[in-house]
């Protein structure tokens, strides 16, 4: 294994922290701030649903974050952050063009505030570099669990 | 054979690491949500009852909120449609659930001192309206004090008040209360002494109050 620094392997770390910080504020915070974020959107129809939603997404953001970071599972976190990004993506998107009145997009919790163009901007980013570093995954693996466990 | 060996306690290998990878951040999780709880438990005397509606109204809601806190301003706002829509039904006591120990906190003892100079619910309905323009100041002491100005206050009492150190122990012992009966996030509501959570599910259960006409009377649980 040549484990050598590389630019997509601090995207990799990168888009791994945007994960881990944003999972953690939500996780801190009272669940209810999150439901709110969810419901605001008006797109889950089901209360139980959003609730769940609410309760396990968090925890989902922080794992694909923390296997970003340390490189397990490299793949599979990418695919997720990838599924993750395009459901933001047409989530926003859909409260764009119906001219939801969100203050916020609710994606960092208390910690960041962002209106809803610019989370639209980011989660095209996230995506498109999720893309990225799949079509370089071997570059990716670099100073990674992966590699040193495969 | 021995390449399926290999294979196996490659697999193993990894999976037990991804068990640890996982424990990690749930334990640390865990341990900062434990931290938060145990620093925010030590408190005192009661302080003034915040309400408003008829207190002979057959629905009776208890409201623990924080200021900061988003649901709380959109449970808030619809409540007080909802109290429009239906006069003399609802009678309303709004008691302080600091989550955030910085603007949270700060905002309910400046309720309080609203209170103090009978101006709470202006106050109240003012934090909740403006809430997306002082939450993200780091120090909203101008802000605030600009909203006092704003709805009439006697500015220099305010400071006086929100400055003595009793009332954050005060407002910290309504918190404890709340706990006590098993509030852990905000909004969360006793409607007719049953606790709901969440501005959606208190809109939900009003609506099925309401549907049904089952307006029963005031029970004593999670009243003072």
């Amino acid at each position: 294994m040549k484990a050598r620094l590389n630019f997509v392997v601090i995207l990799r770390w990168i888009l791994g922290l945007i994960f881990i910080i944003s999972g953690t504020e939500k996780l801190l915070s009272p669940m209810e701030n999150f439901l709110y974020a969810i419901q605001s959107y008006e797109i889950i129809p089901l209360q139980e649903l959003a609730e769940l939603i609410a309760a396990v997404f968090p925890w989902i953001e922080l794992f694909i974050g923390v296997f970003l970071i340390l490189g397990l599972w490299i793949r599979w976190a990418l695919l997720g952050t990838g599924a993750m990004a395009c459901g933001f993506i047409v989530i926003v998107g859909q409260g764009m063009i119906r001219q939801l009145p969100l203050v916020d997009c609710g994606c960092f919790g208390d910690l960041f505030h962002f209106p809803l163009w610019v989370t639209f901007a980011l989660d095209w980013m996230i995506l498109l570099t999720a893309y990225g570093l799949l079509r370089t995954l071997s570059r990716t693996k670099a100073l990674s669990l992966d590699s040193w466990l495969d | 054979m021995s390449n399926i060996n290999t294979i196996m306690r490659k697999i193993l290998k990894k999976l037990v690491v991804t068990l640890m990878v996982i424990l990690v951040p749930v334990l640390m999780i865990q341990g900062a949500r434990s931290l938060s709880t145990f620093s925010q438990s030590d408190f005192s005397d009661p302080i003034s009852r915040r309400v408003k509606g008829n207190p002979g109204a057959p629905i009776h809601i208890i409201e623990y909120i924080d200021f900061r806190c988003g649901p709380c301003a959109y449970g808030s706002r619809w409540l007080r449609n909802f109290m429009e829509e239906h006069p003399g039904e609802v009678f309303l006591e709004v008691r302080y659930y600091p989550v955030h120990l910085s603007h949270g906190a700060l905002t309910a003892r400046f309720a309080e001192c609203a209170l103090r100079q009978k101006k709470f619910w202006e106050v109240h309905d003012a934090l909740m309206a403006t809430q997306s323009e002082w939450i993200r100041s780091v120090n909203p002491e101008a802000k605030l004090l600009a909203l006092a100005q704003d709805q009439g206050l006697d500015v220099v009492a305010l400071e006086a008040c929100w400055n003595d150190p009793k009332l954050y122990d005060q407002i910290m012992d309504v918190k404890k209360q709340g706990r006590d009966l098993g509030v852990d996030a905000t909004p969360t509501y006793f409607v007719n002494g049953d606790m709901v959570v969440g501005a959606r599910r208190l809109s939900d259960e009003l609506k099925r109050i309401m549907d049904s006409e089952k307006k029963l009377p005031l029970t004593t649980e999670g009243t003072q």
